[in-house]
């Protein structure tokens, strides 16, 4: 039983203090209900982890089998589906193909509505184009209906993200002519264009994280067929039989999470903190948090284990892509080199799952 | 002694001026009352920083006064909007009435206020406007000049009060004294301007002159309040052509009425020119582009 | 001129060009009449121009009234086209910096609503580029409407370029970061330099890209830095981005303008008007 009201120190005519469930604290007073639980000692979150702590995740990839590739990851209660599929954008005669090559110019010419879907992406002219779905009914604060501002920021930050990791060689996107092998810029007829659909089924806070593990997942997975330019029908065809894994990066970044819950001056906060740090907020969580920091790294390769016959890889420190932080005033820079390292030990950890997922056979 | 400081203070400066204000050291101030400021707009107490626990919240300059009983810092600034606050003077416009009280409109952004009844006095006796006898038979649209008497921004509306005869309906002296069962009213707040020169012989055809409403920027209004200081160049300048009368209220309002009609059209154009030029920023205070105005719109 | 002063409509605009330093952004105070606040603000070296209109507090509406809180709205409108997702990102994003600087307890259950449009940008995508301009703008706009504020703020874009070669800058817009240890450092990474406030150009060929916003006491109100380098993806992406102890000293600097230059520009434009 949670009391609200402190325990008055002396007069026995003073009515006794109103008690409430747990349950109910947790419901009519979300701040206070969370402040208890963080000024305990060790500091304890309502979901039972300690601040620091994210929560565990599982990995499918390859479940769904009409995409070329997939993956659902579940973080606690987020679970978020993606999918991806590659649709066939022909290059225009004279068109310069250098132009698609490029993750931070967007093609200016408008001939080229992506596949059948034109403006349906976050923004169209890239060859990775994510979309994200948040109104399945996955929570009960975003309702059905046209996206909202939530899912927009998100369909834009994961945009941004694929823009600054460059997770896909966009080169071996090309298709060539099917008769040639020579790699000059005229033989390519086409390019392979992927649509990564993000579908969250059930949303408990932090779906920027799964959404990104789900999409980096899922390009690992992914294999397009083999396509190629046939120039008596004047048209790219695909060979159904033989599929071949797009060339991504080697060392994957990995987005954290932090949110950052304010605690006002009280008697019992005696330490004098005036806000805690926590990873992997959930959406309770989110509600009351101030301030969201988002760190986006890669890891210190040295302490993976998994790829023993790999070569060592350039770059092997762990490297900020990065960093966003909005709202509140209370995070330090301090607070943001503790968050980094957390950020790779997380990031280690994601690469390693990510390494035994691709181990296990299908 | 007023402390005027021109140094422009932004929301969240630290004050240490007022600091010594504030002591509040027991073993070295043995007043029978402890020390305290008022503080007036613009200011806030602010718990989280203990070293200067006065924070300014919006820009302007300080001003504090000390020659008063209790000394009241503030930060002078103009908002555009007009935010009410205790005992200011306002003009507003009835919309309807329920069985206790006027709604009235004081801005057209905010919900409307109120008018109570029971601060509705009617005669220098005190008398309230809470019984049906003596209540006001007030037309939908009628101008009301009152006071602000409680703003409580956790309250559905301002409350505004009728503090004595010399408020309530705005009603042009003709019309006062031609109509017997309204009240007789003088037009007496510091505000009205007359030029000296209105006598009862140009009072002649009054009914047909309606008064006009003017509605001002912020720093229009508060040059207007201050006749005698920043105001005396242009009410001067536009008194010495057409004499006039006005009430001014804080909320942006201002009353005009004249002799005639044209001299009421004259004055609100005088105004509203003035205003929309933003005389009132110019270095001296509007005097030349004050007179220009006038010459223009009144004839030399 | 004394045309001007006989015909008093429109009103004249009073232009405070800040005339020293080739830094400061050209601002011109209450460019519209009818609104509470309202500011230009032009960005010296890539010429983003940014009009932002402040009204409130106003009635909201019963849907989005707080019972304790004003409503703060931020609507970014495009200078081309109608807004998309990446207005909606920007506008959320000034929303959550604000909502720190606001004092929305002073006037619950009302309506505090900002309008930004972009009039010229060279690049109308570009999140790094509008940001600056746009909180800049946003803020200065906010004071002169008188709305409650706890604290300023102001912000600076810095990108990170690989070599001095090539960037053309005004004096002073390119300077070089401190290194600890020289000898450690490798070569290539000591010719690094720092665009403040880089145009289109200079944005392309930077290595990343860095929006921070401190407010007058230092505080880190927001924080969006991230690697720009341009590059086909895939193997040749591996080893970006940058060490953390880069990006703290970045920060450090960033503090420093913000503090000290950005309060000094607020408080030369604020001076131009007078308070009654």
């Amino acid at each position: 039983m949670a009391t609200l009201t402190r325990q008055p120190s002396s007069g026995e005519s003073q009515p006794p203090p109103l008690t409430f469930s747990t349950s109910l604290f947790r419901q009519i007073s979300p701040a206070l209900y969370l402040q208890r639980h963080l000024l305990h000692s060790p500091p304890t979150r309502p979901n039972g982890r300690s601040p620091s702590q994210c929560r565990d995740f599982t990995l499918t990839t390859n479940s769904l089998s009409h995409a070329h590739g997939s993956a659902v990851v579940r973080a606690g209660d987020t679970a978020v589906v993606c999918g991806i599929r590659g649709e066939i954008l022909t290059v225009a005669p004279g068109d310069d193909p250098s132009q698609f090559e490029s993750y931070n110019s967007s093609p200016t010419s408008a001939t080229h509505a992506c596949g059948t879907r034109g403006a349906g992406g976050a923004s169209w002219g890239g060859l990775v184009i994510p979309n994200v779905e948040l109104s399945t009914g996955c929570s009960k604060k975003y309702p059905l209906g046209p996206p909202g501002g939530l899912a927009q920021t998100l369909s834009d930050q994961l945009h941004e993200l694929i823009n600054v990791t460059k997770p896909v060689s966009l080169a071996s996107l090309r298709i060539y002519d099917g008769d040639s092998n020579l790699s000059s810029t005229t033989k390519i007829k086409g390019y392979w264009c992927l649509y990564i659909d993000v579908l969250c089924i059930s949303l408990d806070g932090n779906i920027l994280d799964a959404a990104w593990y789900a999409i980096v997942a899922a390009l690992k997975s992914t294999n397009l067929p083999f396509a190629s330019w046939n120039q008596t029908e004047e048209r790219i065809f695909c060979d159904g039989a033989r599929y071949h894994p797009i060339s991504l990066r080697r060392s994957f970044p990995f987005t954290t999470t932090f949110a950052l819950i304010p605690i006002p001056n009280s008697p019992e906060n005696s330490a004098g903190e005036a806000a805690i740090l926590i990873n992997d907020p959930d959406s309770y969580e989110e509600d009351e948090a101030c301030e969201i920091l988002t760190i986006l790294s890669t890891t210190d390769m040295g302490t993976i284990q998994g790829g023993p016959s790999q070569p060592p890889l350039a770059g092997s420190r762990t490297r900020v892509e990065k960093i966003e932080k909005r709202g509140g005033w209370k995070i330090g820079i301090s607070q943001i080199e503790i968050c980094t390292q957390l950020a790779a030990s997380k990031a280690a950890r994601y690469t390693q799952y990510l390494m035994k997922e691709q181990l296990t056979p299908m | 002694m007023s402390l005027d400081s021109l140094e422009i203070i932004l929301p969240g400066d630290p004050l240490p001026q007022l600091s010594p204000l504030l002591s509040q050291d027991p073993s070295q101030t043995q007043d029978t009352k402890p020390r305290s400021l008022r503080l007036g707009p613009g200011l806030t107490l602010s718990p989280s920083t203990p070293s200067t626990p006065i924070l300014p919240y919006r820009y302007g300059t300080l001003n504090l006064t000390t020659h008063t009983k209790r000394s009241t810092a503030s930060i002078v600034s103009t908002p555009r909007h007009y935010h009410p606050s205790p005992n200011d003077p306002v003009l507003v416009t009835l919309l309807r009435s329920t069985a206790e009280q006027f709604i009235v409109q004081l801005t057209p952004y905010t919900p409307p206020a109120i008018i109570p009844f029971e601060n509705y006095i009617i005669n220098n006796a005190g008398t309230t406007a809470s019984a049906r006898k003596s209540r006001p038979n007030l037309p939908i649209g009628a101008t009301i000049y009152a006071r602000v008497s409680v703003v409580h921004k956790h309250l559905e509306s301002v409350e505004l009060s009728v503090p004595g005869p010399e408020y309530g309906e705005v009603i042009s002296q003709k019309n006062t004294s031609s109509t017997s069962s309204s009240q007789k009213k003088k037009e007496t707040p510091s505000t009205a301007v007359s030029s000296g020169t209105t006598g009862a012989a140009s009072i002649a055809n009054r009914a047909e002159v309606t008064p006009y409403i003017l509605t001002t920027s912020q720093p229009m209004t508060k040059l207007l309040l201050a006749e005698d200081t920043l105001g005396k160049p242009l009410l001067s300048a536009v008194a010495g052509k057409v004499p006039f009368e006005m009430i001014v209220g804080k909320n942006g309002r201002v009353w005009i009425d004249a002799t005639t009609q044209k001299e009421v059209v004259k004055v609100v154009r005088c105004f509203k020119e003035f205003d929309e030029a933003e005389a009132w920023n110019d270095e001296d205070g509007g005097l030349v582009r004050g007179r220009e105005i006038v010459g223009k719109v009144c004839g030399k | 001129m004394r045309l001007q002063h006989r015909h008093p409509l429109p009103p004249p605009l009073r232009h405070s060009t800040m005339a020293p330093s080739p830094l400061a952004p050209e601002i011109t105070l209450c460019p519209l009449p009818q609104s509470d606040g309202s500011c230009q603000y032009t960005c010296p070296t890539s010429r983003t121009t940014i009009l932002t209109s402040v009204n409130g507090p106003l009635e909201v509406r019963p849907k989005d009234e707080l019972p304790n809180h004003a409503t703060i709205e931020v609507i970014v409108k495009p200078g081309i086209g109608v807004a998309g997702v990446r207005e909606t990102r920007l506008s959320t994003l000034i929303h959550s910096t604000l909502q720190s600087l606001v004092l929305t307890t002073h006037h619950p259950r009302t309506l505090i609503q900002i309008v930004a449009q972009i009039v010229q940008a060279e690049d109308h995508t570009s999140l790094p580029l509008l940001l600056t301009p746009l909180l800049n703008c946003t803020i200065l706009s906010l004071l002169i409407a008188g709305i409650p504020m706890r604290t300023v703020g102001w912000s600076v874009h810095l990108a990170v370029v690989q070599s001095v070669k090539g960037v053309k800058g005004v004096e002073g817009q390119i300077f070089r970061l401190e290194k600890d240890g020289g000898d450690e450092m490798e070569t290539e990474e000591s010719e690094e330099v720092v665009v403040r406030n880089p145009n289109s150009a200079t944005l392309s060929s930077a290595k990343s890209s860095h929006t921070l916003t401190f407010s007058k006491e230092g505080e880190i109100l927001l924080i969006e830095s991230l690697e720009c380098s341009q590059g086909g993806g895939g193997e040749s992406a591996d080893g970006q981005g940058w060490d953390i102890g880069d990006f703290l000293k970045l920060a450090e600097e960033g503090k420093r303008i913000c503090c000290e230059e950005g309060m000094e520009v607020i408080r030369e434009a604020l001076a131009d008007r007078k308070v009654f």
